[in-house]
């Protein structure tokens, strides 16, 4: 039995020696116009467009599915159930959730030690997350004026809030959820920063359903300064760490392109 | 792309250098098959793209006989390839080398294609057996063959 692992062993290996012989045994004589016929080839490269298109293409199927089923579930609720100021903070806490799987994108790279490799490449990973975040961004947004149609349409709720008091209501947890991921994932380099921004998407969502169903009057013109001015916190907050965010990531291009 | 152009000119080059046998008329024909290939598509892509850049090649080889009436003479080989020896390593490592030549030299000039797209320009099964017009099934069994064959003949001279 022994013998014949050998010789199996030994034939393989002889295989393995041919082949990487083989890989020589076509050599050539050096192209002597090779750079110089690239160098004027005016081959059609991608564009700007294309190049956009296709990131939709490496954004997770999820992503689109989960916006989808929150658009049906809003869908579902206004036809089926009366329609409450419940559904705000419903709608609102579930927004987290939407953000938490847009950030996942951004997170990837890290998550699967791919940066350094997706520093090198022809699109590096600073242009590539930035268009993937305005693809998921733009998602989100037409998600949100979506769902904001559909309670101003079918509720009173355009009439007793207005659609840009409804769009606070829906917004700030979501903004707080994207500063509270941002900020673990501008501090944590790990595989597990997903599970930390989970974490903190399940107690964005949580703290919005206990202030809603705690504070009365929640959505009443009472806290409206308190919405106005957290909104804007969350905003300067968010762009902050989205600054950060690029910044890490030009550093980590220099990084490797002093080191490549 | 440009790395990705880089890599396909080289193997592009081989392919027509196995075919033709002449560095100057090699490197013609590859450029002429990027500029065929690219008259008529957009962009480099893996898959039946890379078939057909194959293809253009092989058929401009095909022409460059046809119209020089030269057909005959399409696989005499000429080997031009110089191989530098300073020690006794890169001796051993040369006459391996030429021993293998000489070897592949003697297969079916299918084979030696089959070869070489195997092993010097590194394409999966798939991409052989559509440049080829054969199944995979084919192209399993044709490499075999000639790894087989070249195995004979190598053990005759003695490696």
């Amino acid at each position: 039995m022994l013998m014949r692992n050998k010789h199996y062993n030994s034939k393989k290996e002889k295989r393995f020696n041919l082949e990487k012989e083989l890989k020589h045994a076509f050599d050539t004589p050096p192209p002597a116009r090779k750079e110089q016929f690239i160098n004027r080839l005016d081959y059609p490269r991608a564009s700007r467009f294309e190049f956009i298109s296709s990131q939709i293409g490496y954004i997770r199927k999820r992503v689109w599915i989960c916006s989808l089923v929150l658009f049906m579930i809003t869908l579902i609720c206004l036809y089926s159930t009366k329609a409450s100021v419940s559904l705000i903070w419903v709608v609102s806490s579930a927004f987290p959730f939407i953000s938490l799987l847009s950030i996942s994108e951004i997170a990837k790279s890290t998550t699967y030690n791919m940066e350094e490799l997706e520093m090198s490449c022809k699109y590096n990973l600073l242009e590539v997350s930035l268009i993937r975040l305005g693809i998921l961004g733009l998602a989100n947004l037409a998600l949100l004026i979506g769902i904001m149609l559909l309670l101003t349409c079918k509720t009173d709720f355009g009439l007793d809030f207005g659609f840009i008091r409804l769009g606070l209501y829906l917004l700030t947890p979501y903004l707080l959820n994207c500063y509270g991921t941002l900020f673990v994932i501008n501090r944590l380099q790990s595989r597990e920063t997903m599970y930390f921004c989970g974490a903190v998407t399940t107690f964005v969502s949580a703290l919005n359903i206990l202030l809603a169903t705690q504070v009365d009057e929640i959505y009443t013109e009472k806290y409206r300064i308190c919405w106005d001015i957290a909104f804007i916190i969350l905003v300067i907050f968010c762009v902050k760490e989205l600054v950060k965010l690029f910044k890490k990531m030009e550093e980590l291009q220099w990084n490797s392109s002093l080191t490549a | 792309m440009s790395l990705n152009l880089q890599d396909q000119y080289d193997k592009i080059y081989k392919y027509c250098y196995f075919k033709v046998k002449n560095k100057e008329i090699a490197e013609d024909l590859t450029q002429e098959t990027f500029l065929k290939y690219f008259n008529r598509k957009p962009r480099i892509n893996r898959g039946k793209n890379l078939a057909y850049l194959y293809t253009i090649a092989k058929n401009l080889c095909i022409d460059f006989y046809r119209e020089r009436g030269r057909s005959d003479a399409l696989y005499v080989h000429d080997d031009k390839v110089q191989l530098q020896s300073s020690n006794s390593d890169e001796v051993s490592k040369f006459e391996i080398n030429y021993a293998v030549r000489q070897a592949v030299s003697m297969l079916p000039v299918d084979l030696q294609e089959l070869l070489l797209l195997r092993y010097a320009n590194e394409l999966g099964i798939n991409e052989i057996a559509n440049i080829m017009n054969i199944s995979r099934f084919s192209v399993y069994r044709k490499l075999n063959k000639a790894l087989d064959l070249l195995k004979t003949v190598l053990r005759e001279e003695g490696f």
